[in-house]
């Protein structure tokens, strides 16, 4: 090879490096002027050093104050160091005016307690829980709040992100109201067949056997005239007219308890004890530690049914006739509790098996909609227990 | 002789007719005024003395239990027995406690006439399944 061309050739791989280191230093430019470095890595004599580009936090920034949910930072004791405006709009109050202000004194007067406690637990991997922020002008505003610790020491702050959930707590409303009418529009029909089965049905069946009861005897005498295989047949008759007087009533009462119009709900557990004791032999040890009146009677219909339902598990399958049931306010919430010694039964089998739990799903999904909550709780020779709870009352203005 | 004369407080017309044809031909009772509410009953009493009032406990409008007390405010002296498909011992006491003497079941037309005696013999008459019910309430 010539010089010429050697020559030739070391200044084209020379141009095609610095072409190449060109376009790698333009690159990096493009990322740092797009925001895509936060910080770089410089080797220099003293040894290699970090270097923090100025505004690099801008695009995080803009990420916070553009989100939907309102963002929070608060120092160890729960004073607000930073919050965007998101949550400034959630309070109705400029966000300047709520750094320096306690968090808590955010959430309506009658959660403060329960959020004193839920902030105690905050840990690194957080917590959630659902409040009421507490607005500059007086109104509540449904919130989820997730909160977690920004480090591992107990002088580190805390990360609040508050969602705003007032549509889901207005549709929920909206589905418990829908769903009481439902069980209201259910309660007049089942009221309605009662009626009908007692104040007709039944009537003319006490009127077939009142007079069967006389027929063929004389008048004035209690003297037969019936041969004994045809009085084998009347009494047949007699009984058979006496079964369906029985299985009327007891479908009448079921159907719809008198002892549940405008009585409070530890009267009619306990007329449904004595129903209990007298129909299966079913023992049921009613405690009342405070009586539980709703304002809305379906509601009491309802959970009047779910504790009827859980006796009768009682009775078809925990193989024990004894059971307690519990009336009391827990939290402000009202709970009642069936409980029995029985066999149990594997709950993680049972309780996803629509076929076999079908009675209990049912319910639980029906007392959902009305805003309350069943929990079962088993195992195999360890009794169990429905706990059935009314939660408290969302409002959202 | 003279048959003891009832008038009787019951709504379904079926039951009504058949208890009127037994109490008369079983009974030797003279059913003389049928009312189908409390307020009919009332009108009856006003215009007719009876010796015993048998009234059906579920009636509509006014009750039997409340039919009951009133008429033992106004003719203190006059029986009442109550008739009933129930046997619900709330219904009982509070029946007792307006008043009536006596409290049947309409399943049991023997026993119906058996209470009606011992009520106009001025005793007071349970059935014998609301005596021997072990209700709680």
């Amino acid at each position: 090879m010539s010089k010429k061309n050697r020559i030739q050739d070391e200044v084209l791989d020379e141009s095609a490096e610095l072409r190449s280191r060109l376009e790698e230093t333009e690159e990096t430019l493009r990322a740092i002027q797009e925001y895509m470095v936060d910080a770089f890595v410089v080797n220099r004599e003293s040894g290699i050093q970090v270097v923090t580009l100025n505004e690099s936090e801008i695009p995080y920034r803009m990420m916070v104050e553009s989100m939907n949910e309102g963002a929070v930072t608060l120092i160890p004791d729960g004073t607000i160091f930073y919050c965007n405006s998101r949550f400034g709009e959630m309070i109705a109050m400029d966000c300047e005016k709520l750094i320096g202000t306690l968090f808590q004194s955010w959430i309506a007067a009658e959660e403060q307690s329960t959020f004193k406690a839920f902030f105690g637990n905050a840990k690194q991997n957080g917590l959630r829980g659902e409040f009421n922020l507490q607005t500059a002008n007086g109104k509540h505003v449904p919130v989820q709040l997730s909160i977690y610790r920004l480090g591992t020491d107990e002088n580190s702050g805390f990360a609040i992100i508050a969602t705003d959930i007032r549509e889901r707590v207005e549709a929920e409303q909206k589905i418990h109201a829908l769903a009481s009418k439902l069980a209201a529009a259910e309660q007049e029909e089942r009221h309605r067949i009662s009626q009908i089965l007692h104040d007709d049905l039944q009537q003319r069946l006490f009127a077939i056997k009142t007079q069967l009861a006389f027929l063929f005897l004389k008048e004035d005498t209690d003297e037969n005239q019936l041969s004994p295989d045809l009085q084998s047949t009347l009494d047949q008759i007699q009984g058979w007219v006496s079964d369906a007087i029985h299985i009327t009533r007891s479908l009448s009462i079921n159907l719809s308890p008198v002892i549940l119009q405008g009585e409070g709900l530890s009267e009619a557990i306990l007329w449904l004890a004595s129903q209990m004791k007298e129909q299966y032999g079913l023992v049921v040890n009613l405690t009342v530690k405070q009586d539980l009146h709703f304002a809305d009677a379906h509601i009491r219909v309802m959970l009047f049914q779910a504790v009827r339902e859980a006796l009768f598990n009682v009775v078809k399958h925990a193989e024990t006739l004894q059971t307690e049931v519990t009336l009391e306010q827990v939290n402000g919430q009202s709970r009642i509790t069936v409980s029995d010694a029985g066999r149990g039964f594997d709950q993680e089998k049972v309780l996803n098996d629509p076929t076999v739990a079908h009675g209990l799903l049912i319910f639980r999904e029906r007392l959902n909609l009305l805003g309350c909550q069943m929990e079962v709780r088993s195992e195999p020779g360890q009794g169990t227990h429905v706990i059935i709870e009314r939660l408290a009352e969302r409002t959202s203005t | 002789m003279t048959r003891p004369s009832i008038l009787l407080v019951e709504d379904h017309k079926v039951m009504a007719e058949a208890l009127t044809n037994v109490l008369h031909k079983r009974g030797n009772f003279e059913v003389s005024d049928v009312a189908e509410t409390a307020e009919e009953a009332l009108v009856c009493l006003s215009e007719r003395q009876v010796d015993l009032a048998l009234v059906d406990v579920v009636l509509p409008h006014t009750s039997g239990i409340e039919l009951v007390s009133m008429i033992h405010e106004k003719y203190p002296h006059l029986p009442c027995m109550m008739i009933s498909g129930r046997n619900a011992s709330h219904y009982v006491k509070r029946s007792l406690a307006a008043g009536a003497r006596g409290y049947v079941l309409k399943d049991d037309i023997h026993d119906v006439i058996k209470g009606i005696r011992h009520v106009l013999n001025g005793d007071i008459y349970l059935s014998k399944q609301i005596k021997d019910q072990n209700s709680p309430l």
